[in-house]
């Protein structure tokens, strides 16, 4: 009779199970936190077996008794342990001294397991079973696993129906005792141990995954279609195996399926239902649900082919930019994000419109993103579009933006990256200044030619007037110089340190222009009072002198 | 009863118990005037006369474990367990066996039932409580539970036979549901399956001797489950473990899916094929495979049933159907299913052959074609294991008794145990095995086949003692 200390044990036994399964379903089993409490378990059943030699729980709907005491109890419908066992038909559980660490932990698993999936064959009978442990014992109620349960006597009744009867039975005895015909010698060849040998072979083989071999037969089932409906199914399956790939990681194989289909879909002598088909399934493909699965392999994998998700990509239809626009925003490494962009601007260029759309995104870095793409993919189109982008509130976007017009160009750039000018933010200021330098046009010079001579230019710190000039400078053409020769030449009363600067960054912007032919009025101030005139006309000849030897290359 | 009705009648059933069920908790907390009672009484009172309309009486009855309605054994999946499990408790804890519904029940009626169910818990005789309080009611009665003797344990042939008609009956009703496109879950596929795994470990032989029988309902049905045995059987001579053993049970119990797409008359046909028959008969594999693809998700099970499905009648050297571009190895499970398969349609007197072989004819035929149809590897083991004289091949003595081999002998092939249907004077006897490695005084062997038999005559009384 089991005293008190035993119930005791036996609930802390039933508490750690629960905990067990909390934590199990949670972290993977070889998460510190689920190491530590199975060994707690162990320990505790250690514990207990030190001085009994099983411990045999009976289980009821709402409660485990041992030893007719409830040991736990509970009336909910989720999370109720007695009723988890008692559904699948479990009755009674033994643990027996001897239990080895490995089993309970095994045991933990199985009951952490989630059997709540439509695709999961098993019920926590069959996995016990499965494991055959040793010293776990249990007992199953049995219960009717058919729809007819009185299958059995109607299939005998049956039979008995057929029974021959007794006469003829005795008729075809006298038949065989004269008819009927001898044995013949038939020798059964002995297994040997080459026989055992080449059975071990087939079983190695055996454990490999079976995917190849489904994927052959699902192209073997093309050529055997013959309804809409079979190819119907046949796009169905191609689908599944891509998903099944995917959340195997396996891109490989994924990339190898699409591949062909691509092939197929306008191969010459396939038919036509074949190549409908094969361009079907890369439509079905490209959806949400497969992107999502990229997206949560390329994050999850650490071993992810490049070129893979490439060829991969390439065979996707334009279906697949919306999902990929909405995972850019989800995925947490750099390199799948990186991956997904190298994708978008592949697909992209098939439907401008589709990506487009992503400019509306509430995420700043997607918007990003598809600028860049849009950038990459350099058609003028969306430029338009851009207009509205860049007044988006993100500093980042609008730089972006502010790129894209600069690498695009075309009509109203000029306008828009005018206006970016004006813009707060120096940064966007100076991003638009450089696009404007890149464009190089008539218009460009005008704009930049027109802010340095405005009245409150010179009241700008000395660095972002620098900037101008630099850009200016790009220009090379007589009408920069004089404009630098004009302000080099200005002398004012008021404002002088103001005034020193601005020629100061003429001086820079002649130096940076190279042309000799400025080199007499700059050595009209070499010896100029204010040192950091003098310095910056001094560098100036310097870099003029100096480009002598490389001619006139600018 | 036709099928449908008693369906319909069984759904019924199960909303009644449902219903009932779901009363006795409420009103275990509330008392009868709550609205949640009430409502309950309602909702039963309206099953009740549903029922009442098409069967005039609704008797629920609890008989041992289970409940029946009037005659009808109500049949409950796993969902319902709880419900059912809750009344039999509750039922038992009362002593009351059953209660009858007469047409017209109020919901009155069903409020006195339900008080009187409830307080009689406080009674030391509860039934009776209840009878007496029941006794102003016309339109509802008690019956008091009849003790039932505690059933002696079953023997193995039993067992076996038990095990191998719920397979059988199993295979039947999935493969039905999955032709009309009802979900269908595994869960259940798996357990008659391990209860199969157990028994080839310790009753091998007995569950081959059932796969002897085929002389009943559709063909399909206990051929899966046929070829599913032998596979296993075969699989455990190989050297699987429970799992392999289970996922080849498995994958063989629905190799011949497909077929659920073949019409019925052509499956049934009693004369040979013509070439159009033949030519929907060979798309099974295709549409098997189809079929299983579409069962749920692609997964593993998913893909290596689909597999077998789809191999099944190609042969090793890769002619059969369905015709195939590219070459490829046929996987193992469908080289194992394939030689089950080739024996067991090969004894049977349908689709494949008119006039069934001999279970020693079909090895014969089967090693002709080793090699080349069947894997040469695979067929010695499953030849091993089924011997010279495989159970169900009938046998004529030199002692001239005739009987059929209903065990086999691993060491002497050409010795199987044999159960004698007909003395050497020619009388029909009720079935004595004997060992045909008995010797006698002078250390000669007492008995030794001399003829095997093929007659459909034998074959049907052989059931009889397999049973
Ligand atoms: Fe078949
Ligand atoms: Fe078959």
């Amino acid at each position: 009779m089991p005293g008190n200390d035993d119930i005791y044990q036996v609930i802390e036994i039933i508490r750690l199970f629960l905990k067990s399964k909390k934590i199990l379903k949670m972290y993977p089993f070889n998460n510190p936190l689920c190491i530590n409490i199975m060994d707690t378990c162990f320990a505790k059943f250690t514990e207990f077996f030190s001085i009994n030699e099983k411990l045999s729980l009976k289980i009821g709907q709402n409660n485990i008794l041992y030893d007719s005491e409830a040991v736990y109890s509970s009336t909910g419908k989720e999370d109720n342990l007695a009723l988890f066992f008692f559904k699948d038909g479990l009755r009674e559980i033994t643990f027996k001294r001897g239990l080895s660490r490995e089993d309970l932990y095994d045991f933990l698993k199985i009951i952490s397991f989630d059997f709540s999936s439509d695709s999961v064959d098993d019920d926590v009978v069959t996995l016990l079973w499965e494991k055959d442990f040793q010293n776990i014992q249990y007992v199953v109620e049995e219960i009717t696993l058919s729809d007819e349960e009185d299958y059995e006597s109607r299939a005998v009744a049956e039979i008995e129906e057929k029974n021959t009867d007794d006469e003829s039975l005795l008729g075809a005895y006298e038949d065989t005792l004269r008819n009927g015909s001898s044995v013949k010698d038939m020798e059964i060849a002995l297994l040997t141990d080459k026989d055992l040998q080449d059975l071990a072979v087939e079983f190695e083989k055996d454990e490999y995954d079976k995917t190849g071999k489904l994927i052959e037969i699902l192209f073997e089932m093309f050529l055997l279609s013959e309804t809409e409906d079979d190819f119907n199914d046949l796009t169905g399956f191609f689908v599944g195996v891509i998903e099944y790939l995917l959340g195997m990681e396996d891109i490989d194989t994924a990339t190898g399926i699409l591949l062909k289909l691509n092939h197929l879909k306008d191969a010459n002598g396939v038919s036509k239902e074949i190549r409908n088909c094969s361009k079907n399934i890369l439509i079905n493909i490209s959806t949400g649900n497969i992107i999502n699965l990229l997206g949560n392999m390329l994050d999850g994998s650490n071993k992810i082919n490049d070129k893979m998700i490439e060829d991969f990509v390439k065979c996707l239809d334009e279906k697949a930019i919306k999902p990929m626009v909405l995972i850019l925003g989800d995925l947490k490494k750099i390199h799948s994000r990186k991956l997904i962009v190298e994708a978008l601007i592949i697909l992209g260029r098939r439907n401008m419109d589709s990506l487009m759309e992503g400019l509306n995104d509430s995420r700043w870095y997607v918007i990003r993103n598809i600028i860049y793409v849009l950038r990459k993919i350099g058609d003028r189109k969306a430029v338009d579009c851009l207009f509205k982008t860049i007044r988006h509130g993100d500093v980042r976007v609008k730089k972006e933006v502010i790129r894209a017009f600069g690498e695009l160009g075309g009509a109203g750039v000029l306008a828009a990256l005018r206006n970016c000018l004006d813009d707060p933010d120096y940064q966007v200021e100076l991003a638009a200044l450089t696009e404007i330098g890149n464009i190089r046009s008539e218009g460009a010079k005008r704009t930049i030619l027109k802010r340095i001579s405005a009245g409150d230019f010179g009241e700008r710190n000395f660095e972002e007037k620098k900037k101008y000039y630099e850009v200016i400078s790009k220009w090379k053409d007589k009408e920069v110089r004089d404009f630098m020769a004009d302000i080099i030449d200005k002398r004012t009363f008021f404002g002088r340190t103001r005034n020193y600067e601005n020629r100061a960054c003429a001086a820079y912007c002649l130096g940076l222009i190279g042309n000799r032919e400025s080199l007499p009025l700059l050595d009209k101030y070499r010896n100029d009072g204010n040192r950091l005139f003098s310095e910056f006309i001094t560098e100036a000849i310097r870099q003029i002198e100096h480009e002598k030897g490389s001619g006139k290359r600018n | 009863m036709k099928k449908d009705q008693e369906k319909e009648i069984n759904q019924k059933a199960r909303d009644l118990l449902n219903q009932l069920s779901a009363l006795l908790r409420t009103s275990h907390v509330h008392d009868t005037a709550n609205e949640a009672v009430i409502s309950g009484i309602d909702r039963l009172v309206s099953v009740v006369n549903e029922l009442a309309d098409d069967q005039q009486t609704v008797g629920l009855k609890l008989r041992g474990e289970y409940f029946y309605l009037n005659d009808l054994r109500i049949r409950y999946s796993l969902e319902h367990l709880i419900n059912f499990d809750f009344l039999t408790r509750e039922f038992k804890k009362r002593e009351l066996g059953g209660v009858i519904f007469i047409s017209n029940v109020n919901h009155n009626d069903i409020r006195t039932f339900i008080a009187a169910f409830i307080s009689s818990s406080f009674s030391q005789k509860p039934f009776d409580s209840i009878e007496k309080k029941m006794s102003e009611v016309q339109s509802v009665t008690v019956e008091k539970l009849m003790k039932i003797a505690e059933s002696e344990p079953l023997d193995p042939k039993k067992m076996v036979r038990k095990t191998y008609f719920n397979a059988v009956s199993y295979a039947s009703g999935i493969m039905r549901k999955i032709h009309t496109g009802e979900k269908v879950s595994l869960k259940t596929s798996k357990r008659i399956v391990a209860s199969v795994v157990d028994q080839i470990v310790e009753e091998e032989q007995l569950l081959l001797g059932m796969t002897v029988i085929k002389e009943y309902d559709e063909y399909t049905y206990h051929h899966s489950v046929n070829v599913s045995i032998l596979s296993m059987a075969l699989g455990q001579r190989l050297g699987m473990n429970r799992k392999m053993l289970t996922d080849l049970g498995m994958m063989a119990l629905f190799h011949d899916i497909g077929k659920i797409n073949v019409p019925n008359e052509i499956l049934n046909k009693p004369a040979s094929f013509d070439e159009d028959e033949w030519k929907i008969i060979r798309k099974h594999p295709f549409w098997g495979a189809k079929a299983l693809l579409k069962l749920r998700k692609i997964d593993e099970f998913s893909i290596k049933s689909a597999i077998v499905a789809f191999e099944h009648h190609l042969n090793y050297d890769l002619s059969g159907y369905p015709k195939i571009r590219r070459r490829f190895e046929l996987d193992l499970f469908s080289r194992i299913i394939s030689v089950a398969d080739w024996y067991d349609a090969i004894t049977s007197a349908r689709v494949y052959t008119r006039t069934p072989l001999p279970p020693d004819r079909a090895l014969y035929v089967m090693l002709e074609n080793s090699g080349t149809r069947l894997d040469p590897l695979i067929l010695k083991f499953f030849i091993n294991m089924v011997g010279v004289f495989p159970i169900g091949t009938i046998v004529m003595l030199n002692t001239n008794e005739l009987g059929f081999v209903s065990g086999t002998n691993q060491l002497f092939l050409k010795r199987p145990k044999v159960t004698i249907i007909i003395d050497r004077e020619g009388y029909r006897v009720t079935g004595t095995t004997v060992d045909l490695t008995e010797k006698d005084e002078q250390n000669e062997y007492i008995r030794t086949i001399i003829k095997t038999v093929n007659s459909a005559k034998y074959k049907m009384t052989i059931a009889r003692y397999l049973q």
